[in-house]
């Protein structure tokens, strides 16, 4: 899977809750610190990466709600469901 | 639900605040000496107050019970709420009298519960902020929180100097110069972490987080200009002024409860 692409949908899904500058930032993070970079990332790193910013969200909107946002995006990305 | 609670909630906020900011621009107008008289205002201002604290405590308190039992920022909720809750004890200490046209006295009962509101609502600031960084959100350097925090205190300690100078010097009983000075010192305090969380939660603009802590946060403002100007206009006897102290009470607990609401419709959208 591309990177870019993925990271991308990321941040659009995310975006209306943190907006887009911590959207693009806590992403940006997280995948420096989980060694994923272009061209490409395995479905693995992809539900890594799900998994850390589903963890940010569960602050403002409790654990549910966030599985719920993050979960289409594991499906779209092929990350584990 | 939450569409019409908004529908209803903010154009009330709105014309509220109006009502008092044009009765103390205008207060010979007919409309401020006839239908709603200062009394009749006064009892309306204490309504407002005590429903959109009321309303404030309630949804921080949902806000609370929405989330799992181990999320860090359920702590903050509760002190949010406890604060809030304090705040409408002590208001409708207050409301008692307002409501039936007499004077509420200075110091009252209700100003216990008015004080202890403070280092509950600081408290959950403070926690607040803690939760979001715990939370692995990148927010810049220690430095950089070092800073503001160090700029705010200070700021705020030459306006406590300015606010505090007319109430040391005005003529009135110890207790009640005390807590004239306790109030806008209290708030002056309630302002550094405030200025920690929007600081923090600044980070956030553009999405629906950023705004309802925006929102919130100018609750708070508005509610340390309130009791600024109260202490203020107390000392130096302007009691014609109290329609811009109503004004910007209902407009911080109005702007207070709707930010909340804005945070509880994250988890229950």
């Amino acid at each position: 899977m591309v990177t870019a692409e993925a990271v991308q949908e990321i941040i659009t899904a995310i975006t209306p809750f943190i907006g887009e500058n911590m959207a693009r930032s806590a992403t940006r993070v997280h995948c420096e610190k989980l060694g994923i970079s272009d061209p490409h990332v395995t479905p693995e790193q992809v539900e890594m990466l799900i998994a850390r910013l589903e963890t940010g969200l569960r602050v403002f909107m409790g654990r549910e709600k966030a599985t719920s946002l993050m979960q289409p995006l594991r499906v779209k990305l092929g990350g584990a469901s | 639900m939450n569409r019409a609670v908004d529908r209803v909630l903010w154009p009330s906020l709105w014309a509220a605040t109006l009502l008092f900011v044009g009765w103390g621009v205008v207060p010979r107008a007919a409309l401020f000496t006839t239908v709603l008289s200062p009394s009749r205002l006064i009892a309306v201002a204490a309504i407002v107050k005590l429903a959109l604290l009321g309303l404030g405590a309630v949804w921080s308190g949902q806000a609370r019970g929405s989330l799992d039992v181990e999320n860090p920022v359920r702590p903050a909720w509760t002190l949010l709420a406890s604060g809030l809750l304090c705040n409408v004890i002590g208001q409708a200490m207050l409301a008692r009298y307002q409501l039936l046209g007499q004077q509420a006295p200075f110091p009252s009962v209700g100003d216990v519960f008015w004080l202890l509101a403070y280092p509950l609502v600081g408290a959950a600031l403070v926690r607040f902020v803690s939760a979001y960084h715990q939370a692995g959100y990148p927010m810049g350097s220690r430095a950089e929180r070092a800073g503001l925090l160090a700029v705010t205190a200070t700021v705020c300690a030459v306006l406590s100097f300015v606010v505090l100078r007319p109430v040391v010097l005005a003529e009135m009983p110890p207790l009640d110069k005390a807590l004239s000075a306790a109030y806008p010192l209290l708030d002056m305090a309630l302002l550094v972490p405030l200025a920690l969380l929007l600081r923090t939660t600044w980070h956030f603009r553009g999405g629906s987080v950023g705004t309802a802590w925006i929102v919130v946060l100018t609750g708070f403002v508005f509610m340390c200009a309130g009791d600024v100007l109260f202490a203020y206009f107390t000392a130096l006897g302007q009691t014609g002024l109290d329609p811009f102290v109503h004004g910007a009470y209902i407009l911080s607990y109005g702007l207070i409860a709707g930010g909340v609401r804005k945070h509880l419709a994250l988890v229950a959208s």
